[in-house]
């Protein structure tokens, strides 16, 4: 039985041919990579697959992986090229991500707009090339440093503040197109929490 | 950063301004970075928006990951396992002589080779008025295979 706190541990093992301490390497890591693979092209059943590659992938490759790199930024690029390939392999009349389900008249509210918001966060990462989109999403969900960004992209450190710059500029214009920023929580004036935004005036 | 930190213009402070935005610069180019701010109402205006920015994004709910997925991953993982055992027998030596199939192959090309080359030989023999190869070799009781009987 598999007893380790961290992934050197595991990935030694691995390497060695343990497929359980694989599998733990999988239960500590899918989540992540399924979430950034998911935001980055907006389908699940893609990010499903993608995820399910990132990993065999990653096994086959395991004999090669020295530790340079920490095991977590290794998958992020394994995943990254992956995603970037399909990605680019679209064609542009290609629905880019999942149709969300109709509206329901007794939708409540705050559902309805955390819905339209997240379609609208999406169709705005659409817009940004893939490799300003990856770099994006690590950046703010993955809260990755802009050394492991390096790392996960197989860039320079310098290219990615560049990258992450363009993507920035990209992202704030795609979001206004989208219509998001109407649909974004603002805190209200005094010690009420959040102020009250109104979905009528949005189509749904 | 390699660059100069001090007196850093408006394009290479905005380069870093996402990092300061995100707190995720060093503390040396975070202080190089504000004391650019200081004194520069375009890039603090820059900044603001891109935290703004940044907000609106992590409004996104975060995606839910679907419960069969690591197990999803380990039965693919196991498949090509299985895959890749018939893929390291077949680079197992070939044969009592332990050639690989590699080997084994290029031994094939240099025996068609030299099948042709003496039979090419033999050919001559039977023109010439003299006994041919063939013939003068069978006297010693050797056989000359052709192609086909490699």
């Amino acid at each position: 039985m598999v007893s380790r706190n961290d992934d050197g541990q595991l990935v030694a093992q691995a390497q060695a041919g343990d497929l359980s301490a694989f599998d733990e390497l999988v239960r500590r890591h899918h989540g992540p990579i399924y979430c950034y693979l998911y935001r980055t092209c907006r389908n699940g059943a893609e990010a499903e697959e993608m995820t399910q590659e990132s990993f065999v992938k990653a096994w086959e490759g395991l004999r090669g992986f020295r530790g340079r790199a920490s095991f977590k930024t290794w998958l992020y690029r394994i995943a990254t090229n992956l995603c970037i390939n399909r990605v680019s392999r679209r064609k542009p009349q290609d629905p880019l991500s999942e149709e969300m389900p109709a509206s329901r008249r007794d939708e409540p509210e705050e559902v309805l707009r955390q819905r339209l918001l997240s379609e609208r966060i999406g169709r705005a990462l659409e817009a940004l090339p893939a490799d300003q989109r990856s770099a994006l999403v690590l950046s703010i969900y993955d809260e990755m440093s802009h050394e492991e960004i390096a790392e996960a992209m197989g860039r320079s450190p310098a290219s990615v503040n560049s990258l992450l710059y363009r993507a920035r500029i990209g992202i704030r214009q795609a979001l206004e197109a989208a219509g998001a920023r109407s649909l974004m929580r603002v805190p209200a004036i005094g010690n009420r929490g959040f102020r009250v935004y109104t979905i009528e005036e949005h189509e749904v | 950063m390699s660059t100069p930190l001090k007196n850093m213009k408006c394009d290479e402070v905005k380069l870093m301004l996402a990092g300061l935005a995100d707190g995720r610069l060093s503390e040396r180019d975070a202080r190089a970075v504000e004391e650019h701010l200081a004194g520069c109402a375009n890039c603090r205006q820059e900044l603001e928006s891109l935290k703004s920015d940044a907000a609106l994004l992590r409004q996104d709910p975060k995606p839910e990951v679907p419960v069969w997925l690591a197990s999803r991953i380990m039965a693919g993982v196991r498949e090509r396992r299985e895959q890749a055992r018939p893929q390291l027998a077949s680079t197992a030596p070939v044969g009592q002589y332990g050639l690989s199939r590699s080997w084994a192959r290029a031994a094939a090309v240099v025996l068609a080779v030299a099948g042709i080359w003496l039979g090419t030989l033999l050919g001559r023999g039977i023109a010439g008025s003299q006994p041919s190869l063939g013939e003068r070799l069978a006297a010693y009781g050797v056989q000359i295979l052709d192609e086909e009987g490699m």
